[in-house]
């Protein structure tokens, strides 16, 4: 991993980019967020992926596929940096630059704090998306630290 | 991506990284000051400002915003730029509202002062911990509702982890 150090001198910094390409058994849409367990890439059952599991809890690296790729193809995923994800807000509040999201149910992160008090937040809105479509996912600009993520959600448990 | 890099040539001694950068500010900063990085709409992080209430993390009508942090190395006023870092040790203006004592390895979370605050009681869920206490590598145990300048390790970016919501 890189460090959080390229510069754009003399003002301002960026998140370096990581890439990685991995080969998956089923197709992926461009957008997607998908579970990078070591030697195994899920698409499928994430949340299970992420749940607390009794005596243990999951997380994983989360990765966002950068294009759409058949099944048994190998794919391009971005680990961390500027991505366009899918993003959505179950919720419907509008999405604003800087909030942070996590990964949802369905492929795509979401600004609602999880349910689950070890829910992890993994990355920041860029985009901004009005309350009225919001709900409804779509590929938005993020910030993606999709290993050492933003921390956990504390749910007041 | 890590805070630390090794620079043992005997044990185990760790180093914190020191991540530096040159950021607009919006307003006077000071050295020791805390503040938030805005990030821009092409993914850059180019300003700094005051942390508002929502950029501590709190979940608020089920959002929750944060963003990146820094400590001011070098003041700046409005319009001029500040030497900001990310990363790594250094010394930033804390306090503990509530007068507790401070111990080396205690969690703080920014506040709109622009301090790291030691004391994260009710009402906190999901507030990002953005730095460890290091000082002078022992508790610091009087007068620390007055703010002071006083190392830290610090993250601005992942953070040490979110505070669960009940007392502290």
């Amino acid at each position: 991993m890189s460090d959080f150090s390229e510069v754009m001198e003399p003002n301002g910094f960026f998140l370096p980019t990581i890439d990685v390409t991995i080969q998956h058994n089923q197709a992926v849409s461009k957008g997607d967020y998908l579970i990078l367990s070591p030697a195994v890439l899920v698409t499928t059952g994430v949340a299970n992926v992420l749940a607390n599991a009794a005596g243990g809890r999951k997380a994983g690296c989360v990765v966002v596929a950068l294009g759409d790729y058949a099944q048994s193809k190998p794919g391009r995923y971005r680990i961390q940096g500027l991505v366009r994800a899918m993003v959505k807000s179950g919720g419907g509040t509008a999405i604003v630059r800087d909030m942070a999201l996590q990964p949802g149910t369905t492929l795509d992160l979401d600004t609602d704090p999880p349910t689950l008090n070890q829910g992890r937040w993994v990355a920041h809105a860029v985009d901004e998306v009005a309350a009225s479509t919001s709900s409804t996912a779509s590929l938005r600009l993020v910030e993606l630290a999709g290993l050492p993520g933003l921390g956990n959600y504390g749910s007041g448990a | 991506m890590s805070i630390l890099s090794p620079v043992s040539q005997i044990g185990d001694t760790l180093e914190p990284g020191d991540d530096q950068f040159w950021l607009l500010a919006d307003a006077t900063f000071i050295p020791g000051d805390t503040v938030l990085c805005p990030v821009n709409s092409d993914g850059t992080y180019t300003t700094c400002t005051t942390p508002t209430a929502a950029s501590t993390g709190v979940v608020a009508s089920a959002i929750a915003s944060d963003g990146v942090f820094g400590v001011v190395r070098k003041g700046a006023t409005s319009g001029n730029y500040a030497r900001v870092q990310i990363r790594g040790e250094v010394d930033a203006n804390m306090l503990s509202t509530a007068a507790a004592s401070i111990t080396v390895g205690g969690t703080f979370i920014p506040n709109t002062s622009k301090q790291l605050e030691f004391d994260q009681g009710n009402g906190v869920t999901n507030a990002k911990w953005v730095a460890l206490f290091v000082g002078a590598g022992s508790t610091v145990s009087s007068s620390t509702s007055t703010p002071a300048i006083r190392k830290v390790w610090f993250n601005g970016i992942e953070g040490f982890g979110r505070h669960g919501g009940s007392t502290s």
